[in-house]
């Protein structure tokens, strides 16, 4: 093993031994609550919806 | 319902979820039907579908799979796609929606974590190792791969990244993806690597490859 070999690997233990990160069960709501409107009552917007006849991104955002 | 279903997952940003889910799924689609679900409400998967079907309508040349916005309700989505294909690919969003990966992972038969060539990238990705033990609970069967996207095979942190990545308690593919100029030529022009013709014979045969390694372990 390389040096750097060694030392990446080492370099991932203490990422390794921090708590684990608790998602929510996935029966609760996942809104997240940095959005002051939660996302169900914010008006969706066109792109939004699964529909596959309508156009997902109808505004044009590339530069031309 | 018995589609399998892919999905691209990583809490850390930025590792190629996005570019991967959509070259995965048009490699899929040119044997098996395949449906695409963003389940970031960044949309960067649906951008780039959409972009695509505008750049190219007068070519015709528009094989890429039609996307399901997961919207407020990715699981609701992954359930169409899958009754209406053999094959479902799910791009998961970075960490803000740990909950959301979970669930997806909760209902997918495998995931496939990118993790670039970067210490901290590595370090980042031993939480979404977590999440995947966590989803494992409730979906024992989940099968799970590392690999690293943008590798550059000329520097020593790239190649130390294989040894590395033992690590983290979850096996790595065993083929990587380089950092190419035509992955990111592709999203310019609305298409998957496979419709660049020449400038993306390299970029699409590593993505033949990673479907082979997944498809053989099925
Ligand atoms: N193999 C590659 N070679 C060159 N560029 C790449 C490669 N993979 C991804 N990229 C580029 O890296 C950037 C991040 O990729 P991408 O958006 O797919 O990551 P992501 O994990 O989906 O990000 P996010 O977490 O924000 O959703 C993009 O600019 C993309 O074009
Ligand atoms: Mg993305």
């Amino acid at each position: 093993m390389s040096k750097l070999e060694d030392k990446l690997s080492a370099s991932l233990k203490p990422a390794r031994s921090k708590p684990t990160p608790v998602a929510k069960p996935a029966s609760r709501p996942t809104t997240k609550d940095r959005a002051p409107v939660p996302r169900e009552q914010a008006p969706a917007p066109a792109g939004d919806k699964d529909d596959v006849t309508r156009p997902l991104h109808p505004r044009r955002v590339w530069p031309d | 319902m018995a589609a399998w279903v892919l999905a691209l997952a990583n809490l850390k940003g930025g590792c190629g979820k996005t570019t991967l889910a959509l070259n995965l799924a048009a490699g899929l689609a040119r044997r098996d039907s395949v449906g695409l679900v963003d389940a970031d409400p960044q949309g960067a998967m649906r951008h780039w579908v959409a972009w695509g079907d505008e750049e190219n309508d007068a070519s015709g040349d528009r094989d890429l799979p039609r996307v399901l916005a997961g919207g407020a309700d990715p699981l609701g989505a992954i359930a169409r796609a899958a009754r209406n294909h053999e094959r479902v690919i799910v791009d998961c969003p970075p960490s803000l929606d740990m909950a959301v990966t979970r669930r997806v992972l909760e209902r997918a038969r495998a995931v496939l974590i990118p993790v670039l060539p970067s210490p901290l990238d590595l370090w980042a990705s031993a939480e979404t190792v977590a999440v995947v033990r966590q989803a494992r609970q409730a979906n024992p069967e989940l099968k799970a791969w590392l690999l690293v996207n943008q590798a550059e095979p000329g520097s020593a942190l790239s190649r130390a990244m294989g040894a590395a990545l033992a690590g983290l308690d979850l096996p790595a593919l065993g083929c990587v993806v380089r950092r190419r100029a035509a992955f990111r030529a592709a999203a310019v022009e609305g298409v998957s690597v496979y419709q660049l013709g020449f400038r993306g014979r390299e970029a699409a045969r590593e993505i033949d490859q990673v479907i082979r390694a997944i498809t053989e372990q099925e």
